[in-house]
């Protein structure tokens, strides 16, 4: 055993020691850094078809390529780096630290969980490489990030082990779920109450309710799948008697809430920022925290409209379509009230604040154009062309992926203890920014225009919006290497962070060292205020710090 | 591939009407124009949430921005039931609104009119054939006319047309983007979209396939031709003479160049599949090392069950097509011709 009264990354020391470790901080840096590494795979083959996607013709790749590069650069982006990147990289880090507890409920459930991730991982990418060195031997993984059956069973089991790779995954985001749901009902220090919980924990726990309830479905599928391969049984297999358009509910009946578990994190980083930047009480805060349960319960009832061109019922897609409007209300109840927030308040343009910025102008204009696929007539036009490529860009990644890297910026001295270059930092927001809408919001206009999605080839009159486009995706690529940059020159300068460099109220500032010590706090630390009362005094007590005054902490009755 | 290529990069050339590039393209229906009336609505109420909430973000950026460390929030505020009972129940009308005019247009796409000329449309990997079975008046063909999609496919203005498709494989989706219409086809199912072209709207217009369907899936494009219907008629009667025509090498040669053309080479060159110069009577070795000599019997079983023998070193990737006995002795004369 170290000293638990050092630092937790000095604490122990070599690669066995964060291999085994139960540390949620070392856990949490851990997927931070796979979660990066895949973001980067992600990237290259985006940039690759995006160059390949420059002229009219297919000249660069062949259509197989093409092909495998898209499906490689949706299911890593999706599997492998939003729906992990706030909860288990940032989550692990920062969730017991904001509860003031000294580790999550189930500590080596967290390893576990971390494991099977790297297990999944390890089998999504290896079915993919085997599919592409050998076509014949599973069949090759040109689907699209939807498996859409039977193209999907048509050239082998590779759909098979892609699901089990994804339900592989989806087992440790239940786990991770899990975990967070007890550690944050349990483990929450006295004085916490459920209203003085940060919104970072309000949205993570709604995120944590979805990821344990719809990814069975998942498995469900796989069960399915196999046996309609195995044992011959018709499900989703036309040729069997099965039906194809069922696989769509079944997938999607998991993805839509996905989709979720991937903005509401995102949503979840954002309250933080949004109050710690402007050193104000986060506006509506009770609004924000049950939108993010409505959210969560309306995520579930959606799934349809994914299909309203799939030959299902015209009286189901009119109640998909309907239900669709309702999920509108809390995702802008959310928004209202972050810029209310802002007003009166003490704005400070550091670079976390700045990619929260990013945020709220990239998925504003990713909501409203769910507007567009929400509403059933304009959506005939609209589905599978390149406006839901755009308008699901601009909410994941202008919306997760924004708020994951303002996350980084945020907690990285907490993480680290060291500072990095400012103005590199807000640098990478800005260009990021400019990239991005170059690169997208040309998209819109492409599928307006009725470029449809997945083309390796397309008819000339679109090639000068695919220039554009592709001119913007390297210049987001200048701007997320200068973030990366700017955050290993910091590891590599050592500037000293402070402890509370934000003024921030919440526990993992103000109750800890920075980084913080192994086991978080030195004492158990005690709540007096709520987590954005800028204008409370800052009270850093704990139980024992409290016994020492002779004033020992009252516990409620309840 | 030549050939095969020739026609991929023709694809390119395609046009979808645009007189504003950078909105929705030309709308040819009636339909067509209610969709972009929403299209249009939904855009602008984007617009003005969109300035409601950005304008003020950066507004409170620039005015409340902190200029010296010590400087503290103005206010601490943190609520407003009137506000918040004011942002979502507002939005709420909107919506209901907009979902509302939604459906409607919805149900115009979906719902044909009365007497719609029925055309059946079969997709496979990967192309599109359309099976015509009345003429502009609504007389019987003489037998189900097959059109492939190599070719311009014909259609009547000024009568609604109805398309039931489905699909040989797996699926695909038929986009008419000038009619603003869509409707998946499926395998083992019928699903259906209609469309009808006025007088003055006789053109040439794009179809694409806008589910995602496999290696060709972008150069499953084909031009539907909407022509008066005198002229209609006329072509109808002249495509009944090859397509009700019995067994002919001409016959073979149209269905060759409609639906084997992607995967079987004319000129040696290896395709997904086998090529067909000197295929006929050639003795083949198959995946399991056994031999097959290339005659009727093989060409027949490898069009209606294409996987039961296959060719060693080609993957097991064609779907099975639904030729009629005339139209398969057709083939037999086209591949024995292709020395």
């Amino acid at each position: 055993m170290g000293d638990h009264n050092v630092n937790y990354l000095e604490a122990k020391k070599g690669l066995k020691s964060w291999l085994v470790t139960v540390d949620h901080k070392r856990i949490g840096l851990m997927y931070l850094f796979s979660v990066l590494f895949f973001f980067l795979a992600g990237g290259v083959f985006a940039l690759l078809f995006r160059a390949e996607l420059l002229t009219a013709k297919g000249d660069m790749v062949s259509a197989d390529t093409y092909n495998t590069f898209f499906t490689l650069h949706g299911v890593i982006m999706v599997f492998l780096v939003i729906i992990p990147s706030v909860p288990a990289a940032l989550g692990n880090f920062v969730l017991p630290l904001q509860l003031g507890a000294k580790d999550v409920a189930f500590p080596k459930l967290n390893l576990l969980s971390l494991y099977i991730f790297w297990i999944g991982a390890t089998m999504a990418l290896g079915t993919i490489i085997v599919g592409t060195l050998d076509p014949t031997l599973i069949g090759r993984v040109d689907t699209g990030w939807t498996f859409y059956t039977p193209y999907s069973s048509n050239g082998g089991t590779a759909v098979i082990w892609m699901t089990l790779a994804a339900f592989i995954l989806g087992f440790s985001s239940i786990l991770t779920g899990m975990n967070f749901i007890v550690t944050i009902h349990r483990l929450r220090a006295p004085g916490l109450t459920w209203f003085r919980l940060p919104l970072f924990i309000w949205a993570i726990y709604a995120t944590s309710i979805i990821q344990v309830m719809a990814t069975p479905v998942l498995g469900i599928t796989l069960l399915l799948l196999i046996m309609e391969n195995v044992v011959g049984i018709g499900i989703f297999n036309p040729n069997l008697g099965g039906d194809p358009v069922l696989f769509q509910h079944f997938f999607w009946f998991y993805s839509h809430p996905a989709v979720y578990i991937m903005i509401l994190p995102g949503m979840a980083v954002q309250s933080e920022l949004i109050a710690v930047f402007s050193q104000k009480k986060l506006f509506g805060y009770k609004y924000v925290a049950f939108s993010s349960l409505a959210i969560a319960i309306i995520s579930f009832i959606v799934w349809g409209h994914h299909m309203f061109v799939s030959g299902q019922s015209e009286l189901l897609s009119m109640i998909f379509s309907f239900l669709t409007f309702l999920v509108a209300i809390p995702s802008g109840v959310k928004i209202f009230n972050w810029v209310a927030t802002m007003y009166k308040g003490s704005i400070s343009l550091k670079t976390p604040m700045l990619w929260a910025l990013n945020f709220m102008f990239l998925f504003t204009i990713g909501g409203l154009t769910g507007l567009h696929l929400g509403t059933l007539s304009t959506d005939v036009h609209l589905h599978d062309t390149y406006f839901v490529v755009a308008h699901f860009h601009y909410v994941m990644m202008g919306g997760t992926l924004m708020t994951f890297v303002g996350g980084i910026f945020y907690w990285w001295p907490k993480m680290t203890g060291y500072t990095y270059n400012e103005n590199l930092g807000r640098a990478s927001a800005i260009i990021v920014f400019i990239g991005f809408n170059v690169t997208f919001l040309i998209q819109f206009v492409m599928g307006a225009q009725g470029m449809p999605r997945r083309y390796y080839q397309y008819i000339e009159q679109y090639e000068k919006f695919h220039v554009v486009s592709t001119i913007g995706a390297f210049i987001l690529l200048v701007g997320f290497l200068i973030a990366a940059f700017a955050l290993v020159q910091s590891l590599i300068q050592k500037n000293k962070a402070p402890d509370n460099p934000w003024k921030a109220r919440s526990l993992e500032w103000t109750h800890t060292a920075t980084p913080p010590v192994e086991h978080n706090f030195i004492g158990q630390p005690v709540v007096e205020y709520g987590p954005y009362d800028y204008d409370a005094p800052m009270v850093v007590e704990t139980l024992e710090s409290l016994e020492a005054k002779g004033q020992p902490y009252q516990f409620s009755e309840a | 591939m030549d050939e095969t290529q020739k026609f991929f990069d023709d694809m390119t050339k395609m046009k979808v009407q645009a007189a504003n590039e950078w909105w929705t393209p030309d709308a040819v229906t009636q339909a067509a124009q209610t969709v972009d009336g929403v299209y249009n609505l939904i855009t602008i109420v984007c617009v003005i949430f969109f300035v409601g909430i950005i304008v003020p973000m950066f507004y409170f950026t620039w005015k409340y921005h902190r200029k010296s460390e010590e400087q503290v929030a103005v206010s601490q505020e943190d609520h407003s039931t009137f506000l918040e009972i004011l942002w979502s129940a507002g939005p709420m009308v909107l919506l209901f609104y907009l979902f509302f005019v939604g459906f409607r247009g919805f149900l115009d796409l979906r719902v044909e009119p009365e007497g719609a000329m029925e055309v059946g449309v079969r997709a496979y990997q990967w192309g599109w054939e359309f099976q015509y079975s009345e003429d502009f008046e609504g007389n019987p063909t003489k037998c189900t006319t097959k059109v492939n999609f190599n070719e311009p496919l014909y259609l009547p203005t000024q009568r609604p047309v109805k398309f039931i498709m489905t699909s040989s494989d797996v699926l695909h989706s038929f986009y008419l983007p000038s009619f603003r219409q869509k409707g998946d086809v499926i395998p083992g199912r019928y699903n259906t979209v209609w469309v009808e072209a006025p007088a003055d709207k006789a053109d040439d217009y794009t179809l694409f396939c806008t589910e995602y369907c496999g290696r060709s899936h972008s150069q499953m494009a084909a031009t539907l031709r909407f022509v008066d219907p005198p002229e209609f008629n006329k072509w109808l009667k002249e495509k009944q003479k090859t397509s009700c025509g019995g067994v002919s090498l001409k016959r073979g040669k149209q269905i060759y160049d409609g639906v084997c053309k992607t995967c079987h080479s004319l000129d040696g060159s290896k395709g997904t599949g086998p090529t067909f110069k000197g295929l006929w009577a050639k003795e083949e070795t198959l995946e399991d090392g056994s031999k097959v000599t290339v005659d009727e019997t093989y060409v027949q079983e490898s069009i209606l069950k294409p996987n039961a023998k296959i060719v060693k070193g080609y993957p097991a990737a064609m779907p099975a097509q639904e030729l009629d006995e005339d139209e398969i002795k057709s083939m037999f004369k086209f591949l024995q011709s292709v020395k």
